[in-house]
């Protein structure tokens, strides 16, 4: 990023911390108020309350975040640039999507894949009779585990060599098996 | 003193003749090396895990794998630090600012050489210092209250906020203030009541600082390296330096032998690469006694540890150094401060913890468990109860380096090897030991969702120039900071003049202020001339 577009960026920011510390400023008003109002007398102080800190630490914050809004207004940023153009530029190169991809997949392996699909498998292997004692009780993983990388190491791979698609399901499969096998068997770590 | 000396060295002939010992040292050391270096898996965590399986292994073999594991743990955090700038642990985030800006130039195997170096001698002082200045050390420490305590996290998080921040000052103290805040989720100490938890249960113990680390580190690193691939030139730079080592050398002249071909290999090279590493390091001794002894005062504090121990020796030697505007572009003045702050804190940290019974860092307090659970009762009368005890810990330690020497001429190559690695491999593997790292600490599906609401955020911050490692301190020191703050007013009936009546208090408050007044003067210098431009 620029120094020019950084700049523009600290001026949304600012914004954006000076509203999170009033939030942060109200909640702490909140907890000293609660303690205020103590019946205790002993108790009912100023300097005890659990709101006191946050509170302190919230002007900080702002006077802080207005010094960064007053840093890049001086500096020439203005908000002009929520322009159709700009936000389309954002939305459409490659950084996004790269971003987007990253953070979407991975939130797809934390909150789908090692979520309710592995317990589905789960419930599925070891509802079947006679053999649940001997299937290893980290084969849901590591199956989630091979999905999340053979996708993840396929999308950037080149996708018309045969041998791409080879090795992303070889690299996959070993190091789901490596995993599961180093951390829950060596280790002796829960897997999630 | 002369008699701990004596009993230290005994203690050590006695542990290099016992064979079996000396294999258990040498593994749990490789153990926690590669422990450290993996994101999410910290040396607290490794003798944690370990502890509960020595409840039947004999005292010395017990501690010889625990404090293998916290002395690899720590210097295994600096590797991945360097190669990814993903720091294995808290205590080498300080060292990815220099140590990954010379990967990137392509000395990544040298300057884990270098890591590695520094790491032995800040361990070493540690040791002497345990073994030499121990009861000296602890009436020190016993002089630190609320007020110095609270003075020292508002320091950690302001020089930190300060040294780090690639772009304005005000960026990292906003990032530390940040990080404060996010440490003040949690069960209130002194009121006892749920703050901003809003109903969630799990927000109740706090958020975590090895999720959310792993959360601002790695997620955004994963990021950028799909991004920036085209154009990343580790791998080209680092065949280009070829550093080699003697075990190499020996290997490449014993294959030779049965060669038709043979390929050369010079223990000249071999040499005069040891002696870059030996000469960048020792060249630097200044810098590794003051970092020693920021570590070990850091260290022996309650609570404080190696984390904070490696932020004030990096800050302390930019400070002092000539070469202050080259920090943070790749140095390895940068690299070794660092270093030996955080692994004399070792030593600085097993004070306390063996003379008063009071862990000086997390990993402390866990060997303080595995203390209580050989019935080894730690604290003053440690020597009467369990004499030469001390002396045990501090030649395990000494043993332990010598491992990590070994362990670590062993595993430098193939660590750097990792460079090597395709990025479209490396990273998804990254990301997967990243989710199984968080979660291993606490086993909590939350602390899952940490990591990705962390790792968002850290991604944004990352592309606005707002460090990690302010965040990451305050978050590791708010809960020091707030509870300390009000301990002291609580037992001054409101006054706040502890904090500037108290010498050592004054000394961190008078630091402090110049700090930000500096900061502030120079920011609207800077400001001025980005004007002027």
């Amino acid at each position: 990023m620029d120094k020019k577009t950084l700049r523009k960026a600290d001026l949304v920011m600012s914004l954006v911390l000076i509203l999170f510390a009033a939030f942060v400023f109200i909640m702490s008003l909140k907890l000293m108020n609660r303690t205020l109002n103590l019946k205790n007398e002993d108790y009912a102080v100023w300097y005890r309350s659990a709101g006191l800190i946050p509170m302190i630490v919230s002007i900080l914050l702002a006077i802080s975040a207005g010094s960064l809004f007053t840093t890049a207004w001086k500096e020439g940023a203005r908000f002009d640039f929520f322009t159709k153009e700009k936000v389309k530029h954002f939305f459409t190169c490659r950084e996004f999507r790269v971003a987007g991809f990253v953070i979407g997949w991975l939130a797809i392996y934390i909150f789908v894949l090692l979520g309710p699909i592995e317990d589905l498998i789960y419930n599925i292997l070891y509802a079947i009779p006679n053999i649940h004692w001997m299937i290893p009780f980290y084969i849901p993983y590591i199956l989630m585990t091979f999905i999340y990388l053979f996708v993840f190491i396929i999308v950037f791979s080149d996708k018309t060599k045969k041998r791409d698609w080879i090795m992303a399901a070889l690299i996959a499969l070993v190091v789901s098996f490596l995993v599961a096998y180093l951390f829950g068997d060596v280790a002796m770590i829960i897997l999630p | 003193m002369l008699q701990n000396l004596s009993v230290f060295f005994q203690q050590i002939i006695e542990i290099f003749s016992n064979p079996g010992l000396t294999l258990v040292l040498l593994g749990a050391t490789a153990l926690g090396v590669i422990m450290g270096a993996l994101p999410g898996l910290t040396a607290t965590m490794g003798i944690a895990l370990l502890t509960g399986l020595t409840y039947n292994v004999p005292l010395e073999f017990t501690f010889a794998i625990l404090m293998g594991i916290y002395v690899g743990g720590i210097y295994g955090g600096s590797i991945s630090a360097i190669l990814l700038n993903i720091p294995g642990t808290a205590s080498a985030a300080a060292t990815a600012l220099d140590g990954h800006k010379l990967a990137l130039r392509g000395y990544a195997e040298r300057t884990i050489k270098v890591t590695r170096l520094a790491s032995i001698v800040g361990t070493f002082l540690g040791v002497m210092a345990l073994t030499l200045v121990s009861p000296l050390m602890t009436k020190i420490a016993l002089q630190f209250t609320s007020p110095e305590f609270f003075m020292l996290a508002f320091f950690g998080v302001m020089i930190c906020g300060s040294v780090v921040s690639e772009d304005l000052t005000i960026k990292g103290w906003i990032a530390g203030l940040l990080g404060l805040t996010l440490a003040f989720i949690r069960y209130d100490d002194v009121e006892g009541v749920a703050r901003f938890s809003f109903g969630i249960s799990q927000l109740q113990s706090g958020i975590g600082v090895i999720p959310a680390m792993i959360g601002f580190y790695a997620v955004p690193e994963v990021i950028k390296a799909f991004v920036r691939d085209a154009k990343y030139s580790v791998v080209q730079a680092d065949e280009n330096e070829k550093p080699v080592g003697f075990v190499k050398v020996t290997l490449i002249k014993i294959l030779n032998i049965f060669r038709v071909k043979k390929v050369e290999a010079r223990y000249k090279d071999a040499f005069a690469e040891q002696r870059f590493v030996f000469k960048t390091v020792f060249s630097q001794l200044r810098l590794i006694v003051q970092s020693a002894l920021i570590g070990l005062g850091l260290g022996a504090l309650p609570g404080v540890g190696e984390d904070v121990a490696a932020w004030v020796s990096y800050d302390t030697a930019r400070k002092t150094s000539k070469n202050k505007e080259k920090y943070g572009t790749g140095i390895y003045e940068g690299t070794v401060a660092p270093e030996v702050g955080n692994n004399a804190a070792i030593g600085g940290a097993t004070i306390p913890l063996l003379t008063l019974g009071i862990p000086g860092s997390p990993p402390a307090a866990v060997l303080l468990g595995a203390l209580m659970l050989h019935n080894i009762r730690p604290g003053p009368r440690i020597e009467i109860e369990n004499p030469g005890f001390i002396a045990m810990m501090a030649a395990l330690i000494f043993c332990a380096i010598i491992a990590l020497w070994v362990v670590g001429m062993i595993l430098a190559k193939p660590m750097t090897r990792v460079l090597k690695v395709p990025t479209k491999y490396l990273m998804p593997i990254i990301a997967i030991l990243s989710v199984v790292g968080g979660y291993s600490l606490s086993m909590s599906s939350f602390d899952l969702i940490i990591i990705f609401i962390f790792g968002i955020i850290g991604y944004i911050f990352d592309k606005m120039k707002y460090s990690a490692a302010p965040i990451i301190l305050g978050l590791i020191l708010g809960r020091m900071f707030d509870f300390r703050f009000r301990q002291t007013i609580i037992t001054n009936n409101g006054s706040m003049l502890p904090f500037i009546t108290r010498p050592i208090s004054l000394v961190f408050f008078v630091i402090i202020l110049w700090t930000i007044i500096s900061q502030i003067v120079k920011g609207v210098k800077a400001s001025k001339e980005a004007i002027e431009e």
